[in-house]
């Protein structure tokens, strides 16, 4: 029989897990059972088996068995070392780790939030491939037609969808009766283009007729807790609908935060209409299409149906005329990436907006307050370096390289930024509610901990600690050991960096400052304003039209409350949007302009404040006011006219109307714009637009106590309007509104701009006590010639006042060219004034005189014998 | 006073025993053949050393290392011996073993 030995994988096993001092006897052993068993295939079978079942963790190697791995133990013992450290110098780590946290606390928040931005719309299944389409190059809403011509015109479409939305309908379920945000009304296709997650319900028949509702899943549960929805009515606008089907909700990070879904209209496609531009409309093309490829052909689409309703309008001749006429505009429609809306164009979304500069002016933030954190690092790590420079010495002489020293040191700086990130995460958690109102957005703990989040961060721990780490690493090892045992203090780096990197510091938080105070100011000067019209105590009331004909005798009773001066009504309110109206100059060649008009009743004068500079406005009782205008100075400036009043305006094809008057400029948009062009026309008795001049009624009120007034108001509204929810606000809160974007930007500055100070500041109190520690004998010295304390305290700070005056030239003129850019997209704004840019630096010199005299005074005050017994 | 107690497991106290019968010959494979003979109970090998290893550590018997043999694969043999604490314990096990055992009354161990 054949002789067997045994298995080599076994012997291979056991040398490579198993001590040294056990290996010999369990192999021993193992040997001679085999061969009693007679070396037989069993035999080396029970050798295996037995191998396995002596892997015991008594048995297996420690680190200490592993003589080639010397530089693990070394890093065990370098570990150990940096604890020890660590616990040695209190305050030192502890300052340290602090500034790095807070440093960090910000790059995590910031990280998660562009993180976010970023992700806006990935989640469908093939969005790379869906598009928004344009009207020209980025309009908003495109005509009825477009999706369904494009997609017989091309093959390469593969699906496009047209929607309206979102608006806010009125429910009505059983007996509740209730307003609900997040409506989408689209056609069937939907669900081709935008691939939802369907809980229950069929993506094929959701919305195939004007009684079809699809709910997200948190309104189907809401609504019907506990039971199925499908084939429930729910009366949406005094319609009555059926829910057949029910989606998963889109999550946070969408452009298109639906609620609910029905089926879009269709009642201007009889006419062919191309130029009523009132839908959105998306694409899903081939794949291997490009945008551009598709673009071209969109052109001549534009060309063949656009174009012949646009000369029919303009009075040209042929399109091309057209064209010539204006070569600027651009005629066609144009695809925009899904995935870019949020932040290419936001304009496109229907729910939170992106802000591109939001996203780069947050990321530069979080990367300067990181360099600060890390130029604190850099700086106490090598200022400290005298101290470590002993230890340096002995294990050089000891036999270490260089090399060695530089990994000791740098896996200290790894992990203090260790320390440091645990810290920062735990500010973070604590700072999220507090961050989520600054951003707007809605970040919960667990989005801290996503797995981009992790990753970021342990990228990040490797490059700081390497950043914060290697320049300190590199100068301390470079320590003579002969020089470092006798005791001689080694010039820890060069001064000149050093200082250099505070004053870089101070630059940093001296811009940051006077950012901040630039913007405050910016956006106290737009709500200070004069607008031109009085928005104080002016009750805006939605929905209007609700009250149809009903609304004279509301105005009425309305106007019989103690609290109501007047009431008015009109189309559109200040602050709210407005629409351009194409209007010509009959006497004139029938000259084009395209103001922005509106309707609005006689009073609106009176509740508005509106100050007539020729002629006059509407009056009751004038039925000729229904062809009459009231035009501001900017449309009198934009025609020329000298005397305006008399003159005529036209819509093209419709009615003339005569101008009787002339209104102050007053702004009923946002400050960061000129005062554009307007037109009013009379509403009332108007029949064109049918109840469209009273979408909004306006009441000026004066009273002290709101609250009462409100309810007054809300109940006679429930008299008239029975069943339809009153929705009110007052005129300067939407004013406010507008300013948001500015005061959340202005709040970003303020704490980032409060964190980085106090970064420097730890820095700056570290390196004083550091100062003072080399130069004690200096001061004691000092002191027993006869100086001052005062004058002590001023040698101390001369230094670093120094500093702060480089640093804060630096600081400022990157300010003052950065915020001249940012004013310059304020119509209304201030002006950079020398004040507004030497207060920060003021400010900081204060701080940093403070933080250095405090220090210093102790060393000052101190007996200077106790200083100079020991030599 | 009460005297030292000895905590020794069941195998513990088998292993210990066979340690000292073998008397000075006692190493693992001969360990795990003679609880075999004597009581005709198989013990993996793995087992004896891991009770071999937890005695020596409790002091009641010490290791050297013996000679080669060609069977082992030229590997020495671990051997133990009891040392003077194993004795007192194997003492102190029988001793109270006994008394226990005494205390029983005769009836129920069905002598009459």
């Amino acid at each position: 029989m054949k002789k067997h030995t045994p298995p080599k994988w076994a012997l291979k096993f056991l040398q490579f897990f198993y001590k040294e001092k056990y290996l010999e006897q369990i192999e021993g052993d193992l040997y001679e059972l085999f061969e009693r068993d007679g070396a037989t295939r069993k035999a080396r079978r029970r050798f295996g088996w037995n191998t396995v079942r002596f892997f015991r963790l008594r048995y297996l190697k420690g680190l200490e068995d592993f003589e080639q791995l010397t530089t693990l133990a070394m890093i065990k013992n370098y570990l150990k070392v940096a604890i020890r450290t660590l616990i040695r110098q209190k305050s030192y780590a502890g300052i340290n780790i602090a500034g790095l946290a807070i440093g960090l606390a910000s790059c995590l928040l910031i990280m998660m939030y562009v993180f976010h931005e970023q992700s806006y719309d990935t989640f469908y299944p093939e969005g790379e491939r869906v598009y928004r389409v344009a009207n020209g190059e980025r309009g908003r809403y495109t005509p009825e037609l477009l999706a369904k011509t494009m997609m017989e015109e091309y093959p390469q479409v593969e699906a496009t969808t047209r929607i309206s939305g979102l608006w806010e309908s009125h429910f009505q379920i059983g007996n509740q009766s209730f307003f609900q945000g997040g409506s989408a009304w689209a056609d069937e296709n939907i669900f081709k283009v935008f691939q939802m997650e369907f809980v229950s319900g069929n993506p094929e028949s959701a919305i195939n007729g004007p009684e079809d509702l699809v709910l997200t899943e948190s309104l189907a549960k809401k609504f019907f807790p506990g039971e199925s929805a499908i084939g429930k009515t729910i009366v949406v606008d005094g319609n009555n609908m059926k829910v057949t089907a029910v989606v998963k909700d889109p999550p946070k990070n969408t452009h298109f935060p639906f609620k609910f879904i029905g089926r879009v209209w269709d009642n201007v496609s009889a006419n062919q209409n191309w130029t009523g531009n009132n839908f959105w409309t998306y694409a899903k093309i081939q794949p291997g299409i490009t945008s551009q490829e598709m673009n071209n052909k969109l052109v001549s689409l534009y060309e063949k149906y656009v174009g012949p309703q646009l000369i029919a309008y303009s009075g040209h001749a042929t399109f091309e005329d057209l064209v010539e006429e204006y070569p600027d505009r651009i005629y066609g429609f144009t695809l925009h990436p899904l995935r870019e809306i949020h932040l290419e164009n936001p304009h496109f979304s229907m729910g939170a907006r992106g802000d591109k500069k939001n996203v780069v002016v947050f990321s530069m933030v979080a990367l300067f307050i990181l360099l600060i954190a890390c130029v604190n690092y850099i700086n106490m790590a090598t200022a400290r370096s005298a101290v470590r420079s002993k230890e340096v010495g002995i294990r050089k002489a000891l036999g270490s390289y260089r090399k060695n020293i530089i990994s000791q040191f740098l896996i200290e700086s790894i992990l203090i930024t260790f320390l440091a990130i645990i810290l920062a995460v735990i500010i973070s958690v604590f700072s999220l509610p507090y961050f989520n109102q600054l951003t707007g957005r809605a970040f919960e703990i667990s989005d801290l901990f996503s797995l981009t989040n992790i990753i970021s961060i342990l990228v990040i721990l490797f490059i700081v600690g390497l950043l914060a780490g290697g320049y300190p690493a590199y100068i301390i090892s470079n320590f003579t050991p002969l020089k470092a045992l006798r005791g001689q203090m080694q010039q820890a780096g060069k001064k000149g960096l050093r200082s250099g990197l505070v004053a870089f510091q101070f630059a940093i938080s001296i811009f940051l400052v006077a950012a901040t105070s630039v913007i405050f100011k910016q956006v106290m000067f737009m709500q200070s304003q004069d607008l031109g019209i009085n928005t104080e105590q002016t009750l805006v009331i939605n929905n209007g039209r609700q009250l149809g004909e009903k609304y004279d005798v509301f105005k009425n009773e309305l106007e019989g409350l103690a609290d109501i001066e007047v009431v008015s009504k009109s189309s559109h309110i200040p602050f709210h949007g407005s629409s351009d109206w194409t209007y010509q100059v009959p006497n004139e060649d029938n000259r084009r302009i395209a103001p922005n008009n509106g309707f609005a009743s006689p009073d609106m004068e009176k509740v508005l404040g509106l100050e007539i500079v020729n002629g006059r406005f509407f009056e009751h009782n004038r039925v000729s006011d229904s062809a009459t205008v009231v035009i501001n100075e900017s449309l009198v400036e934009e025609l020329g006219w000298e005397d305006p009043l008399g003159k005529e305006l036209q819509r093209p094809g419709g009615h003339t109307y005569q101008v009787i008057g002339v209104m102050k400029d007053f702004n009923y948009a946002s400050l960061k714009s000129e005062i554009d062009p307007l037109i009013y026309r009379y509403g009332p008795i108007n029949s064109e637009v049918g109840m469209f001049h009273q979408a909004y009624v306006l009441a000026k009120v004066n009273t002290s106590d709101i609250l009462n007034t409100l309810n007054q108001v809300e109940k006679k509204w429930n008299e008239h309007v029975p069943g339809y929810p009153f929705d009110g606000h007052f005129l300067d809160d939407s004013y406010q509104k507008q300013y948001e974007s500015e005061l959340k930007f202005g709040q970003v500055f303020t704490t980032f701009s409060f964190l980085a100070i106090i970064i420097a500041l730890l820095g700056l109190f570290a390196l004083t006590t550091f100062v003072l520690q080399k130069r004690f004998k200096e001061i004691a010295v000092r002191k027993v010639l006869g100086a001052t304390v005062p004058s002590l305290l001023r040698m101390m700070i001369k230094d670093f006042t120094r500093l702060v005056i480089i640093g804060g030239a630096i600081g400022i003129s990157g300010a003052f060219y950065w915020l001249s850019s940012w004013l310059e997209g304020y119509s209304y704004r201030i002006e950079l004034s020398w004040y507004l840019l030497i207060v920060p630096i003021i400010l900081i010199l204060l701080l940093t005189w403070a933080v250095v005299s405090a220090k210093s005074y102790r060393a000052a005050v101190a007996n200077p014998a106790n200083a100079l017994k020991e030599e | 006073m009460k005297i030292k107690s000895y905590q020794l497991g069941e195998l513990e106290e088998l292993v210990l025993m066979i340690v000292a019968i073998l008397n000075e010959e006692a190493y693992g494979v001969k360990v795990m053949d003679e609880i075999q003979n004597q009581i005709g109970r198989k013990v993996n090998i793995s087992a004896v050393h891991t009770v071999l290893d937890r005695l020596e550590k409790k002091d009641f018997v010490s290791s050297y290392m013996g000679g080669a043999s060609a069977e082992r694969g030229g590997r020495r043999k671990r051997l133990f011996k009891v040392t003077a604490e194993g004795s007192k314990a194997i003492t102190y096990v029988h001793q109270t073993r006994n008394e226990l055992y005494n205390q029983i009354p005769k009836t129920i161990l069905g002598y009459g």
